[in-house]
């Protein structure tokens, strides 16, 4: 059995129809119900639209703990907002619209996580708190022995952005080894960092 | 699925937004649907904050300056609550931030912002009730603090020449 959408539905008789044969309450009933404490409508509003609140962060490539999180967020938004939903029959739309919103702060918040894990992929620094901190990493990476220190300020401080086998050459190392070698030296210098911090 | 036309291509429309029985949608897995259940059941009561302090309408003197546009401060209490907003204008939108003060929880509360019926921006304050919201329009605002047993409201006018 696959039920039907009863939005927008209200007032046409074919919807009326299809409503009545589901017994399928309509949205402005359910949010009314839920006003009154009817954890029964609430269900009934969690079964018509979890799926697709959950879908929105998904599709947006969200993990499912973090789209677990927002679609929770989503619907305490809605217990929240209960009583200020204007247009019942465009709940639906209200739901995705939060989610949506979440999903976006949610991106935002990984994306910042993101950069602050590998301190060395910031911008350049255009504020006081900025400065400081790459100040600290420069003194970091004087701390650091050969060659890693050579290697770090080769691959992200040197203005001429030499490619990998030029450095390579300058450390008098194999071009295959950089890349492990950078792995093995950003942890040092995470690790000089996390000392210092 | 059906393009609405208001939104991407790929999302449903208000014609298919019931996800009951839609082989296009996800299945919630048990233990999130369960989560989203228990949402009701963990509604709070709400108090309505007062605002007892604003900045803006004292002496210019005691305000702060950001880029030549007065930046403000607008305090709120309530019994066991207290919720401080700095407002910064930023080009023609307003910058957001402040602290929730309770006597018992500051981390994790979570922080809302509506417009008319929309929710239009979210965030959670950290371990000393900081926030930030981000960027919103200069108008009028719902906002709500919801710690784990209450949730404060309290009316917000963002509106620089309501000042």
């Amino acid at each position: 059995v696959v039920p039907v959408s009863i939005e927008r539905a209200h007032g046409s008789s074919k919807s009326s129809q299809r409503r009545g044969r589901r017994h399928d309450p309509a949205n402005d009933s359910l949010i009314a119900r839920c006003l009154d404490g009817d954890e029964s409508a609430w269900n009934r509003l969690i079964d018509r639209y979890e799926r697709l609140v959950y879908a929105i962060p998904l599709r947006e490539g969200l993990s499912r703990h973090d789209a677990a999180e927002v679609s929770q967020s989503t619907f305490e938004s809605l217990v929240e907002s209960l009583h200020r939903i204007r247009d019942p029959n465009r709940l639906g739309h209200w739901l995705m619209t939060v989610a949506r919103r979440l999903t976006w702060a949610k991106k935002r918040s990984r994306s910042r996580e993101l950069c602050s894990e590998d301190l060395l992929d910031q911008p350049a620094p255009d504020s006081a708190i900025d400065w400081e901190r790459t100040t600290a990493i420069y003194e970091a990476i004087l701390e650091l022995s050969e060659p890693c220190r050579s290697l770090i300020i080769g691959l992200f401080f040197d203005p001429s952005e030499p490619s990998y086998s030029t450095i390579a050459e300058t450390l008098g190392v194999n071009v295959g080894t950089v890349g492990p070698l950078r792995g093995r030296c950003l942890a040092r210098l995470r690790k000089v960092l996390e000392s210092e911090w | 699925v059906v393009n609405d036309g208001q939104g991407a291509a790929d999302e449903p429309s208000d014609e298919s937004v019931s996800a009951e029985g839609s082989h296009e949608l996800p299945a919630v897995p048990p233990d999130v649907s369960e989560r989203l259940r228990r949402v009701f059941g963990e509604r709070r009561p709400v108090v309505e904050a007062q605002l007892v302090t604003d900045t803006s309408v004292e002496p210019v003197t005691t305000r702060t300056r950001s880029g030549g546009v007065a930046a403000w401060t607008m305090a709120y209490a309530a019994h066991g609550c207290d919720v401080i907003l700095d407002i910064a204008p930023i080009g023609r939108n307003l910058r957001l931030t402040g602290q929730v003060l309770t006597v018992d929880q500051a981390e994790d509360t979570i922080v809302r912002v509506f417009d008319d019926d929309e929710l239009v921006a979210a965030s959670s304050t950290d371990d000393v009730g900081q926030f930030e919201v981000g960027l919103l329009a200069p108008r009028n605002y719902t906002v709500s603090a919801t710690t784990k047993a209450i949730r404060f409201e309290m009316a917000v006018d963002l509106r620089p020449s309501a000042r």
